[in-house]
């Protein structure tokens, strides 16, 4: 059903015939008959805001004097929006009170509550600061965490640059040694062989290096290395390399002819090349075969050297 | 024709078999045939006591043995029946055989007092809807607020869970309770004041 039909009957302009056929349709259909009551609703609420105009408003007025009921609905309707209107303001008053008193209500509690809220709410304040600078300051260390970071790298390269420049001044050390020690042996030949020598006053040397690499063997071939021991000769200082795959990390032991002569020593790598140093008294090299032997923490053997001692 | 229990019995069976449901739909039908009287022109005072009497004589034809198909089309009937014979019996109380040809110019200020109907109003508005009736008919009948009315419907039916049509239905029931309040309330307080005065009613073909 249209709207127009619905105006035509709610303004007593149907016929009967069609009055009566919409009325049992209405009575039947409970959507159609609130249907017509809405729209009877509307138009007696435009009638009484003055909403009505022209041919609507005529044809509103004609059916007033059919349908005399409608007065008390427009009275109603007139009434209604009085009120809602009231409601209307009622309800905005309200709204504006309440936004506006939500301060007020935080604190119109007792005076337990209203402690308890100034307390909150300082702790809040103080909780707040805390945290900013607990912030800050996590900020500052990790600035300067990372400028340390920096540091330690420069110095570690130093510390790399210091050890390679070391690592060259103990081989050169050792190089003059050998030469040194092939002088002396030189001029004792000339000694023993009648010569005579002036005088020099400088004290004879009293220690020999011996230097024992690992660089040219092949296979599991033992080097042997010759030293020249003069009866001057008190002390042997041997550095002694270590296999390039040999798997030290911690300390190794060495033994010369089977007697441990020194435990705990730390190998050093230098260029890659991993050596240990030792000191001993000329008088535990025996003269002819002397077996080295460089043992790990667990027994394994990192290198093995035969040393040939001669003594004049 | 009065209704008896026996026959009112039959006209809510008719109904429904449910005895609840039955009543439900009674009383729908009775507040449509009510309608069907104001809108062919009976006076707010009569309608309700026509649509008891439709009903009463309906219930009496089925008890009767009256063999009825569709009832709703012949409560219809019985309506226009009865307010037939209302209009007849008033024309002759009125005026006698000098009927006038016109209805009569309705007077849109009869018998009303605009600050008791407003008292009767809020009266009513306070004891018969619910809180929830009474934010429905603030909230659907107010077209003056700043937000369009469509606008303000639907976000009215989205806060009660109903789609636009339901609460249409819903807010024109709480609005035909609240104005059958109030008209009773105002024809109590003008009987009050005027016994002997009658509304006129328009007498049509």
């Amino acid at each position: 059903m249209n709207q127009s039909d619905i105006d035509k009957y709610l303004l007593n302009e149907m016929p009967e015939t069609e009055r009566e056929q919409f009325e049992d349709q209405f009575v039947s259909d409970d959507a159609l008959f609130y249907e017509i009551a809405a729209r009877e609703n509307e138009l007696v609420d435009h009638y009484a805001s003055g909403e009505l105009s022209g041919d609507e408003l005529e044809r509103f007025d004609r059916s007033l004097a059919a349908a005399p009921a409608r007065r008390a609905k427009i009275a109603n309707a007139k009434m209604l929006r009085e009120f809602i209107a009231g409601e209307r303001t009622r309800n905005k008053t309200i709204t504006i009170a309440e936004r506006a008193g939500f301060f007020s209500k935080l604190f119109s509690f007792g005076p337990a509550l209203q402690f308890a809220s100034a307390a909150a709410i300082v702790l809040l304040v103080v909780v707040s600061i805390f945290l900013l600078t607990e912030n800050r300051r996590l900020n500052s260390l990790q600035q300067e965490l990372a400028a340390s970071r920096a540091h330690e790298s420069e110095l570690a390269a130093q510390i790399e640059t210091e050890r390679e420049t070391s690592g060259d001044l103990t081989a050169d050390l050792d190089r003059e040694r050998q030469r040194i020690q092939a002088l002396e042996v030189e001029i004792a030949k000339l000694r023993n062989a009648g010569e005579r020598l002036p005088v020099s006053g400088t004290p004879s040397p009293t220690i020999a290096t011996l230097v024992l690499s690992t660089v040219g063997i092949r296979g599991d071939a033992v080097p042997v290395k010759r030293l020249e021991l003069s009866t001057e000769v008190e002390r042997v200082s041997i550095v002694a390399g270590l296999r390039a795959d040999a798997a030290i990390t911690e300390s190794v032991s060495i033994k010369l002819n089977g007697e441990e002569v020194s435990r705990n020593l730390k190998p050093r790598i230098r260029r890659g090349e991993k050596s240990v140093g030792i000191t001993l008294p000329a008088v535990k090299l025996k003269t002819g075969r002397n077996d080295l032997t460089i043992e790990d923490s667990k027994g394994g053997v990192s290198a093995s050297y035969i040393i040939t001692v001669t003594r004049p | 024709m009065s209704l008896t229990a026996s026959s009112f019995e039959v006209l809510l069976s008719r109904l429904d078999a449910d005895p609840s449901a039955a009543a439900a739909k009674y009383e729908t039908l009775r507040v449509k045939i009510a309608h069907l009287h104001r809108w062919r022109g009976c006076v707010e005072s009569h309608a309700d006591d026509l649509a008891d009497l439709t009903l009463d004589r309906v219930a009496a034809k089925l008890a009767g043995g009256e063999v009825v198909e569709n009832l709703n089309a012949f409560a219809a009937a019985v309506a226009r029946f009865v307010w037939l014979e209302h209009s007849r019996k008033n024309r002759v109380d009125a005026v006698g055989d000098d009927l006038p040809e016109t209805p009569v110019a309705p007077d849109l200020d009869f018998l009303d007092d605009p600050d008791e109907r407003m008292k009767c109003l809020r009266r009513c508005v306070a004891s018969t809807l619910s809180d929830d009736d009474r934010r429905i008919v603030v909230g659907y009948y107010d077209t003056d607020a700043d937000e369009k009315t469509k606008n303000a419907r639907k976000r009215l039916a989205d806060l009660f869970g109903l789609t636009l049509n339901a609460l249409k239905v819903r807010a024109c029931r709480v609005r035909m309770r609240l104005e059958q309040c109030i008209n009773d309330c105002v024809a109590g307080v003008t009987h009050r004041a005027s016994a002997n005065t009658k509304g006129q009613e328009v007498l049509t073909r």
